[in-house]
């Protein structure tokens, strides 16, 4: 009567009440961002005990998408910036610390420490202190997540420094770098290359103070510049053929009036800088930049006090200037000199600024300009204002930007160049991307010979950076001379970023493995930073054996994948823990990522499961049977096309080994404990056939038989579905082996299942039978007896199934045997002229007592 | 019941943690309430099933199910049960000839009498049945071929009887009363009981008609049309049911409240029977006052009026005389189901602790991995 709609109805109320407490559980709320799981999805908790494979997307997901400045080659020459890998490592000691700890005086204690080391940006240490504060008390969501403090202090290299601190000597011919020594030459790569850093992005700048005083307008772009916007895309597109392209006259025509003053301003500054006072700095900037922002000019003479100070201090430095190597023996003074750096920088970091960058990247880079002086203060339309160390402020004549896109994977700005009065093109982009369009400059072949030099270190630098596990950028630049056009680009040098691992991602990913799930990940970074990412995260274990399968297009990347895939589920090897690891190239990036999912998906046929954050995982997630969106620093997409959106990685862990397992696990007895309920009372009504001529009649009231499923055992199921607990969800932390265990033998389950029932609907049937045999018993007065030793059977059989009982159940139990009771009697007393039988005549009696009995 | 439980709870949980962010007047965390309930930390009992629950639970089942049954059994037989049939199959049976000559159109009335003996006396109240069997009153369409409206004494049914009464809903142009088939197959043989005792004469016992239909049958749900004064008035322009020999209100001759739709004999049959084998109260021999038995034990004659056919159908049809106790009937099922279960748990139990205590091993038993 009724099984499959109603079953049908129970199913749904029972996962909108595992919904409801997968949502409410505390283990997946994360406290810094005050979010909550989010279920978007009400119908697919069951798959979450199911998954057996499991495709990540690394950066966001896995990783914090928090980028950190780690190190940086420039003009072939490695700096390891190793203070600041040790100030990281202690920040991660900490952290791990405080999350088995979690004090606030351990906090505030490491907070202080931080600052004194790190006095002179005790500003930055204060906001941050108080950021941290306001995480513990999770009253606020922080809105400023790109800048946390470990981005935003970077430990500048000594060696860097020096080199820096050498550029601050008046005596240095600045303007061209071709003409200049050796090292002098370096030093140019090494001012460009800051200089790039800072102002080749797209950040918008805000103080603390003054929340962004520059309002970015990406659209705005000069129209006198359409021209070298489309010579800049012809460039970059295809560079070799560009030249035929251009003609003079539009260069010509190209630079706007105001970009003509600032040209001129420019040289003239750039020119008088350390003899003329800072005023006549100040008067230009103002009456030229009245649109910048007055907060962006500090007070000028007191930097340029500091500034001499510090040229006064360096003449013992600059006479070593040429012998790198000589200098780095002095190290005492060379630490003087950093000091004199800091101070120059703290001085004018009085006020705080904030970088908001469309990806953690540019912010991490401009961080690491402002740890060597080189701070972008402003950006308007037209200009950026940007310090430089022993220059001050400068304004740098915007002339375009080229905005990222996944497709070039670079991206450029075009600015007059404020010292040279050059039109310059700084850019920005992968590794593989720039290499390419770096050609060696025109020139002498000594020149050409440092150039390749430079090139081969670099590249060397990219590799070591990539095997440790680093975003890599390279960073390049391109004189364009007023008539000619050069069609290299110059490389400056390359950074390394390190976006570290979200917290408890290894034991997570090695929970999962443990638990039988194969862990994919995607992504598109280069091969070794893939591979030394897996060994972090502990999904590559010492002793697994590596294969590595590369091939061009797409098409055949699919069936080498399967082939491969097949293989290692054949020869067994993912027992010994070696999951199949995937590297997309990133050309195909996305789409890939969801080819990939759904070629295991459709030729596996096996459960899967997608979790990713940004845009590009989107295909992915809505491919995979489950997708899980990670609500991090990539925007929403990932969020709404998920089924479950989840803050950190490390929550999949309780979400999959504990809510997936009793979801799945619940929602499997539930439907056995209703199709036995069903069979039970469904039978009683079959073996009455046999003793009526199998005319259909029925021994029981209409609307009991309605109201059987519909109210009187219509909770007990739903209790079974969403409360009962077969293993403790603790146990279930610990040995993630439970949940490749869970898989209950269906068929097995369900036939034990109806032939109990058959068994117990026999006991209810026949006792009362017997016992009113031959007797004047009327047919509702024997059909009252055999519901009710029914009822109360099936509320008991739910004693014995159930694994966990607690008050709700007894209430529950209460509630359903009283509505029984309690609806027969209203019933059939107050409507005892149309349905006769509420009383059980003479003859009655109690047939559940052994009934239960015999169970 | 179930939203409305939960609602409860998610609003109890939610109360606290709602004041608590008014207070500091910041906007409301989307922090999940640590509650128990929500949290899935609700204390729980788990029914683990040792030796120490499993052996004391039969051992209790056994000791109360066996006195039970013992109690049941031993009322069942004290109870006193007398059993004959008289439906006339065979031909050493009183009723052969009428039940072989039975013919609807005859109006001559066939009557039979069957000798019997008593061998103990029946002390108290004994209970008179007629008893038919392979008789199925439970079938579907038998079932609801009813009007209970008519029943209850509505005029407009009474005149418009329920589709459900057809075939038996109208006959020769006039509505049936009472209509349907329940009521057209009403039970009409005539049972008097004679006992013959020691001079050979035959003593006529008293039979008592009333009281044998249940209360709320005879004044709520069975009413007269009209209440009960000229039934004769009161069932103008209906017809008798096609198998019946008198009309409703002519059922019982001697006694006019006896008459109609609230006839017991009538009320008894029209509850209809669960199962195809089934007895019906036809009357009551009430104990006299005296110390003598109701029935003292010797011969009886049972006299029948055979008017109603069942070997159509292969059917049969008996009278049974018999007391009753506490329990009902007699019926011995339930004492030997009871001391069965009983027995066997009991049994189960001694099995199970002989066992328990050879092979009990404490080190292993001391802590039961989940």
């Amino acid at each position: 009567v009724l099984i499959p709609i109603s079953l049908y109805v129970s199913i749904e109320v029972v996962k909108l009440g595992q919904i409801y407490f997968i949502h409410n559980d505390l283990d997946l709320y994360n406290q810094q961002l005050d979010s909550r799981i989010q279920c978007r999805a009400l119908n697919i908790t069951e798959d979450l005990g199911q998954i057996q494979y499991l495709f990540s997307d690394k950066t966001g997901t896995l990783t914090e998408n928090k980028m950190v400045f780690r190190r940086c080659s420039i003009y072939g020459v490695e700096y390891p910036h190793e203070e600041n890998a040790r100030r990281l490592e202690v920040y991660e000691a900490d952290r791990s610390e405080e999350g088995s700890g979690r004090s606030v005086t351990l906090q505030s204690g490491r907070s202080r420490s931080l600052s004194c080391r790190h006095s002179s940006v005790s500003l930055h240490t204060l906001t941050a202190e108080e950021e941290e504060e306001e995480l513990t008390n999770h009253s606020q969501p922080s809105t400023r997540a790109f800048c946390s403090r470990v981005a935003k202090e970077v430990l500048p290299d000594p060696e860097l420094v020096r080199k820096l601190n050498w550029f601050l000597s008046p005596a240095l011919a600045l303007s061209d770098g071709s003409s200049g020594a050796p090292s002098s030459l370096e030093l140019t790569y090494i001012t460009d290359f800051f200089l790039a850093l800072a102002i080749c992005n797209s950040v918008v700048v805000s103080s603390a103070s003054q929340p962004r005083h520059v309002v970015r307008e990406e659209q705005t772009s000069l129209k006198s510049l359409e021209e070298i916007k489309t010579m800049f895309q012809r460039l970059s597109f295809s560079p070799f053929s560009a030249l035929s392209i251009l003609s003079p006259p539009q260069i010509k025509a190209s630079p706007h009036s105001l970009a003509h003053r600032m040209f001129a301003r420019g040289k003239t500054g750039s020119l008088d800088f350390p003899p003329s006072s800072n005023s006549t700095t100040d008067e230009s900037e103002s009456s030229l930049e009245g649109t910048l922002e007055t907060s962006s000019l500090r007070p000028k003479p007191d930097l340029s006090s500091r500034v001499m100070e510090g040229n006064s201090g360096q003449t013992a430095g600059r006479e070593v200037k040429d012998d790198v190597i000589d200098s780095k023996t002095d190290g005492a003074r060379q630490d003087a000199e950093d000091l004199t750096l800091e101070e120059d920088c703290k001085s004018e970091a009085d006020e705080e600024l904030l970088y908001e960058a469309e990806s953690p990247d540019e912010a991490a880079l401009v961080y690491a300009a402002q740890a060597y002086c080189c701070t972008l203060r402003g950006r308007s339309a037209e200009s950026l204002t940007v310090d430089l160390p022993g220059i001050g402020s400068l304004s740098v004549p915007l002339l375009h930007i080229l905005p990222f896109d996944s497709d070039r994977k670079k991206m450029s700005v075009v600015v007059r160049h404020p010292l040279t009065g050059q039109v310059v093109v700084y850019t920005k982009g992968a590794d593989s991307a720039i290499m390419d369009l770096t050609g060696a400059p025109k020139g002498a072949d000594e020149a050409q010979e440092i150039y390749r030099h430079i090139r081969e270190q670099t590249q060397n630098h990219l590799d070591s950076y990539a095997r440790e596990g680093l975003r890599t950028l390279c960073i390049a630049k391109k004189v364009l001379e007023e008539e000619e056009l050069e069609i290299s680009l110059t490389l400056l040098g390359s950074t390394g970023i390190v976006d570290r691992l979200q917290e408890e991602v290894p034991e997570t990913i090695e929970a999962l493995q443990k638990a039988g799930i194969k862990v994919w990940i995607l992504t598109g970074d280069k091969k070794e930073t893939a591979v030394n990412i897996a060994y972090a995260c502990k999904l590559l274990g010492p002793n697994d054996q590596l294969l590595t399968a590369s091939c061009e297009s797409k098409d055949a990347c699919a069936a080498l994948l399967l082939e491969l895939q097949l293989e290692v589920d054949r020869s067994g090897v993912p027992a010994a823990g070696n999951p199949g690891k995937c590297r997309s190239d990133g050309g195909a990036g996305f789409i890939l990522k969801s080819q990939v999912v759904r070629l295991v998906r459709d030729q596996l046929a096996v459960m899967t499961l997608a979790v990713g954050d940004g845009a590009n995982d989107v295909s992915m997630i809505q491919v995979a049977d489950v997708g899980i969106g990670i609500s991090g620093q990539e925007g929403m997409q990932a969020v709404m096309s998920s089924d479950f959106a989840i803050s950190r990685f490390k929550h999949l862990r309780k979400l999959l080994l504990v809510h997936g397992h009793w979801c799945y696990a619940r929602l499997a007895n539930m439907i056995l404990y209703f199709i036995y309920k069903n069979v039970m009372f469904v039978n009683l009504l079959f073996w009455y056939q046999f003793f009526c001529g199998f005319s259909g009649s029925v021994m029981t009231n209409a609307w009991v038989l309605i109201l059987f499923n519909l109210l009187f055992t219509s909770v007990p199921p739903l209790l079974c579905g969403v409360l009962d607990q077969h293993t403790a969800a603790h146990t279930l932390m610990q040995l993630p082996q439970l949940y490749s265990a869970s898989k209950v033998s269906v068929p097995h389950m369900f036939w034990v299942t109806v032939l109990d029932a058959f068994y117990q609907s026999l006991v209810c049937f026949f006792v009362p039978y017997c016992a009113f045999a031959g007797s004047s018993v009327s047919v509702l007065s024997f059909g009252s007896p055999i519901n009710a030793s029914a009822l109360l059977i099936i509320l008991l059989h739910q004693v014995i199934e159930s694994p966990t009982l607690t008050w709700i159940h007894a209430l529950v139990w209460l509630l359903s045997a009283a509505s029984y009771f309690g609806f027969v009697l209203l019933f059939e007393s107050g409507d005892v002229t149309l349905c006769s039988g509420g009383f059980a005549g003479g003859n009655n009696d109690d047939g559940g007592g052994p009934a239960e009995g015999g169970r | 019941m179930m939203a409305s439980s939960y609602n409860a709870k998610e609003e109890d949980a939610n109360h606290p943690g709602a004041a608590n962010h008014a207070g500091a007047g910041v906007v409301k965390s989307k922090k999940p309430d640590n509650t128990a309930f929500k949290q899935q930390r609700l204390p729980a009992w788990q029914p683990i099933l040792t030796a120490g629950t499993v052996l004391p639970a039969f051992f209790v089942i056994g000791l109360i199910f066996i006195p039970i049954g013992i109690g049941l059994y031993v009322t069942s037989n004290n109870i006193k049960e007398f059993e004959i049939d008289y439906t006339g199959a065979n031909i050493d049976n009183p009723c052969y000839n009428c039940a072989k000559n039975f013919s609807w159109n005859s109006t001559a009335q066939c009557v039979c009498a069957v000798t019997f003996t008593l061998e103990q006396p029946f002390e108290s109240n004994v209970f008179m049945y007629y008893g038919l069997s392979n008789f199925y009153q439970n079938h579907r369409r038998y079932v609801k071929s009813r009007d209970d409206s008519q029943l209850n004494g509505d005029r407009s049914a009474l005149t418009n009887p329920s589709k459900e009464c057809e075939p038996y809903r109208r006959s020769e142009g006039s509505p049936i009363a009472p209509c349907g088939a329940i009521a057209n197959s009403l039970f009409n043989d005539t049972l008097q009981l004679y006992h013959i005792d020691s001079n050979g004469t035959l003593n006529e016992i008293p039979l008592v008609k009333k009281g044998i239909a249940w209360w709320t049958d005879k004044h709520v749900k069975f009413r007269n049309p009209g209440g009960n004064n000229n039934l004769t008035v009161a069932f103008q322009g209906t017809s008798k049911p096609v198998n019946w020999k008198k009309p409703v209100f002519e059922l019982d001759p001697e006694d006019p409240e006896n008459n109609g739709f609230i006839n017991e004999d009538f009320i008894v049959w029209m509850r209809t029977a669960a199962l195809p084998t089934f007895r019906k109260l036809y009357r009551i021999i009430q104990k006299k006052a005296s110390t003598t038995p109701t029935l003292p034990s010797g011969k009886y004659v049972l006299n029948v009026t055979y008017n109603y056919p069942v070997l159509s159908f292969d059917g049969r049809k008996r009278m049974i005389l018999s007391t009753i106790s506490w329990m009902g009937g007699k019926n011995p099922f339930l004492g030997i189901a009871y001391i069965t279960v009983g027995s066997i748990c009991f049994f189960l139990g001694v099995v199970l602790l002989i066992i328990h205590h050879k092979y009990d091993n404490r080190n292993n038993s001391a802590d039961i991995p989940n």
